[in-house]
């Protein structure tokens, strides 16, 4: 089953946030609890973990882009 | 809440110190107060290519950490405090900074100094500033993090940081310049100094009930192989910076040329040239896959034959 990856909602008043940092690359396995990618937005940096195992299918979005929350950013097959 | 109290003045081993704590003691929350030797802190995900000049600091032995918070690059020496509070984080209910910064604005106004929260995340003094502050969060637990101006001389190392002559792109976090101000400018008990300053914090936010952690020896031991794993590596001072372009235009001895550099991880990965009279050819073999680093080129071109000093222009 392929599962969405959403950019996260991190504070009461966040609306969007700078994606900083993959972790990961498009075909490599993440275990759930994983680092996936970072944020950084009004200079805090998260470390946003997979929510999910297995393969990253997709990346929609690179370092450096602003997301807006609830967004797409990624694709995890978990088959 | 714990206080620890870190004697060391060594920046990258008080990086380290925060993160251990920050990582693996997470049954309290934590204070810490420190203080560097002079040195320059840029942030998580900024390239420390285009915030300083890294030719200068490499020639000249300046300390450059990279942290682990975000936003932009400042200056610290001696008369300069750093507070880290550790905390639980909850994102239904996580404020941002005003937790963190009102208690700080609270005891620096009840000191006489008419100190105000600007934009985010500073502190300042009419439009001067006297703090930033920055955030790293990672599973529940937030990191805050911030300075104070108290009487810092931070022209000093700001004159040694020539910026570079050239043209950078990259999608990496800029910094902000702000004006800044000493906060000893604004006392109005005159006979308070550096340490009387750092009490008068320690004891209003431990609300006169300071219970110091002592860190073991094997605490110790961990911090140290973070430190050295870590903290001052090439690889992650300058490795770490995001991916980015560097144009510019220069002379090497009579020969002019235009240079184009694409840097990844720190590494040359491509090198265009254009000049009438240098061997592009074989300048742009020679740096392809090597560290984008001053010394490292130095060496590189050293026994070349009408190429020594090379490096010299290529920042």
């Amino acid at each position: 089953m392929k599962k969405n990856i959403q950019m996260p909602k991190l504070s009461e008043k966040m609306e969007s946030g700078v994606l900083a940092a993959w972790n990961k690359e498009v075909g490599e396995n993440v275990e759930k609890g994983e680092v996936l990618f970072e944020i950084e937005t009004e200079k805090v940096v998260s470390e946003v973990e997979s929510l999910e195992s297995g393969v990253l299918e997709a990346i929609y979005f690179e370092a450096g882009d602003e997301i807006k929350v609830d967004d797409i950013i990624a694709v995890i097959n978990c088959d | 809440m714990k206080y620890v109290n870190s004697k060391n003045n060594n920046v990258n081993y008080n990086l380290a110190v925060e993160e251990y704590i920050f990582s693996n003691m997470m049954d309290d929350d934590f204070l810490l107060l420190w203080v560097n030797d002079p040195c320059v802190v840029i942030g998580k995900h900024q390239n420390i290519f285009e915030e300083v000049n890294c030719k200068e600091i490499q020639k000249n032995g300046v300390t450059v950490a990279r942290r682990n918070s975000g936003g932009g690059t400042v200056f610290q020496d001696k008369g300069n405090l750093n507070f880290t509070l550790i905390t639980d984080y909850n994102p239904d209910n996580f404020s941002g900074y005003d937790e963190f910064l009102s208690p700080i604005i609270k005891i620096l106004n009840e000191m006489g100094i008419p100190a105000e929260k600007r934009n985010v995340c500073d502190i300042a003094i009419g439009d001067k500033k006297i703090s930033g502050n920055a955030q790293s969060i990672k599973k529940n637990r937030v990191l805050h993090h911030g300075t104070l101006l108290f009487d810092a001389d931070l022209d000093a190392l700001r004159t040694q940081l020539k910026p570079v002559n050239g043209e950078f792109k990259s999608k990496a976090v800029k910094s902000i310049r702000s004006s800044v101000t000493n906060i000893i400018d604004h006392l109005a008990d005159k006979n308070l100094d550096f340490e009387g300053f750092k009490e008068v914090i320690l004891n209003s936010l431990c609300s006169n009930e300071i219970d110091e952690v002592k860190l073991s020896a094997a605490d110790i031991e961990k911090i140290r192989a973070l430190e050295k794993s870590k903290y001052v590596t090439w690889n992650w001072i300058y490795g770490f910076s995001p991916t980015f372009i560097f144009k510019k235009r220069g002379d090497f001895k009579d020969h002019q040329f235009d240079l184009y550099l694409v840097v990844e991880k720190g590494k040359i990965k491509e090198s265009k040239f254009k000049s009438i009279t240098l061997p592009v050819e074989k300048i742009e073999s020679l740096l392809s896959g090597h560290r984008y680093d001053y010394f490292v080129l130095t060496d590189l071109f050293s026994g070349i034959k009408d190429l020594e000093d090379f490096a010299d222009c290529l920042f």
